[in-house]
């Protein structure tokens, strides 16, 4: 049969110039996909890896970790219990991580975070390769993909200088879901072993009219694509210029100047499509708007203990932005002010920047030595699974880990107001410890 | 049988009612993107191999081990 390697070559390689990268390879498994790839690119390339990560990393590099037995270390990140939300490691953060484990392979940022905050990778970067040259700057860049296109955004990782970014082109790219992008620069990385261990892993089922999808938006953003991303900022800023007119006081909005300053030491700039809401003066939780508002046929991103986040997305139109806001103008209405609510401070932290045991092997010892218990007596034992809240996708007990008192009464209180837990038991009744 | 409603199928059903709702959520799909006329027609495997494969991106690691 004629065989013509044309059509997906062609279509990675214009994507690689779109997005500023050497080379691009289009995902079907979305950034979970990209994850594995990358980091069993790492393993074809050093015999026993080391990566350095940031505690907001995504459930799919800890997961590839685990697969392939590469060694994780947590850089130090802060938290704002306001809005739920990790914060990105300042660049010093990072540099005092390597000094403690200068062996390792790869630094991995999540940025930006769900809530948006992106980490100031350019310093980051620099950081990293002063250091030392050969240590990988990774960017688990999900929630970034149309960051390319817009001055009015943070920089994306691969105009930073990281070596590796993994985009969920479906979030805020445009495509369809599912679909993503892997962009690496070639000067640190192997683009032979990154073929590779894409070989390895992608399906050889792919469906064609998902990549057609990232094709197509890859031409559409090449002409178009800061006049759309604009238009998404625009849509956002009128929906928050609503919200003050009508909701504000007491409603927190994230990237509002004064809860901003919170944060803006750690970060390089916000994701403007975004709008994270607290509800830090009432009585209600975020997981009670956001039924509300899905009985009105209003669909959030995401809900949580304290906050609701909201995207503007590419198919909102203005005539939908007014009704979302008259009825939370009317949901928030019957709401309850309070003075002050109780906020479970990090529930991310753990006693240890690395694992009591790697995790790789916690299970596997917790089969011979391993007990179950009541979540509530678990703490200060060292769990043998992770469990953690969809979405948000990152693990807040982790194998391997210590168990923290916040860890165990974030869940709880997580469970009790109705989250979505995933783990083995996700009634949160017992838990897998050493 | 060639009636497609008379199957018991909750996620077709379920997608098929969505259209009423706001989304604030991903995917953020761009609607003007280029679509693909009947995607139950032109649904295809690499049995296709005129278009070429998805995996086999390059043959650079054939070329450096041979």
């Amino acid at each position: 049969m004629l065989i013509i390697p044309g059509i997906f070559k062609e279509a990675h390689a214009k994507a690689a110039k779109v997005y500023g990268a050497d080379k691009t390879l289009f995902s079907v498994n979305g950034t979970t996909g990209s994850n594995f790839i990358v980091l069993r690119m790492l393993t074809l390339e050093y015999e026993s890896p080391q990566i350095l990560v940031t505690r907001n990393i995504h459930h799919s590099i800890l997961h590839a970790a685990e697969w392939l037995g590469i060694k994780f270390r947590f850089i130090k990140s802060s938290y704002d219990p306001q809005f739920e939300s990790l914060i990105p490691p300042k660049p010093e953060d990072v540099l005092d991580t390597l000094n403690n484990y200068p062996e390792s392979n790869a630094v991995i940022i999540s940025s930006p975070t769900y809530s948006g905050l992106a980490a100031k990778l350019r310093d980051i970067v620099k950081v990293v390769k002063n250091f030392d040259k050969e240590i990988k700057v990774i960017v688990d860049e999900a929630w970034g993909s149309h960051f390319h296109f817009s001055d009015e955004l943070p920089k994306s990782a691969m105009q930073a200088g990281a070596d590796i970014a993994m985009q969920s082109t479906h979030k805020q790219g445009g495509s369809l879901q599912q679909t993503g992008m892997i962009h690496w620069k070639e000067k640190y990385v192997n683009s032979e072993l990154m073929y590779e261990a894409f070989r390895e892993y992608a399906t050889t089922s792919p469906s064609y009219h998902l990549l057609a999808s990232l094709d197509s938006v890859r031409a559409i953003m090449e002409r178009n694509g800061k006049d759309l991303v604009e238009s998404l900022i625009k849509k956002a800023e009128y929906f928050k210029d609503l919200l003050g007119k009508k909701l504000i006081p007491p409603l927190k909005i994230m990237d509002d100047s004064l809860e901003f300053d919170l944060v803006k030491d750690y970060i390089s700039g916000y994701d403007k499509t975004k709008t994270a809401i607290a509800l830090t003066k009432f009585k209600e939780t975020g997981f009670e708007l956001g039924n509300l508002l899905a009985k009105n046929k209003i669909i959030v991103e995401k809900s949580s203990l304290n906050t609701i986040l909201m995207l503007t997305t590419f198919s909102l139109s203005y005539g939908e932005i007014d009704k979302t806001v008259r009825v939370l103008s009317s949901l928030i209405k019957e709401f309850h002010k309070i003075g002050k609510k109780e906020l479970i401070q990090n529930p991310f932290q753990h006693l240890e920047t690395k694992p009591v045991i790697e995790p790789h092997t916690a299970r596997r010892v917790a089969q011979t030595i391993g007990r179950i218990v009541p979540l509530k007596d678990a703490i200060d034992k060292i769990a043998a699974e992770h469990i953690e809240i969809y979405p948000l996708g990152v693990p807040v007990i982790l194998e391997g880990f210590r168990i923290t008192e916040n860890n165990v009464r974030y869940l709880l209180n997580v469970k009790e107001r109705g989250g979505h837990i995933s783990a083995r038991d996700p009634s949160l009744q017992t838990i897998y410890v050493l | 049988m060639n009636n497609e409603s008379q199957y018991d199928t909750p996620i077709a059903d379920a997608l098929n009612n969505l259209g009423g709702y706001i989304k604030w959520c991903t995917p953020s799909v761009l609607p003007n993107q280029k679509k693909i006329s009947n995607i139950y027609k032109s649904d295809i495997s690499v049995s296709a191999g005129f278009l070429g494969s998805y995996v086999d991106n390059t043959r650079n690691l054939q070329r450096s081990t041979r």
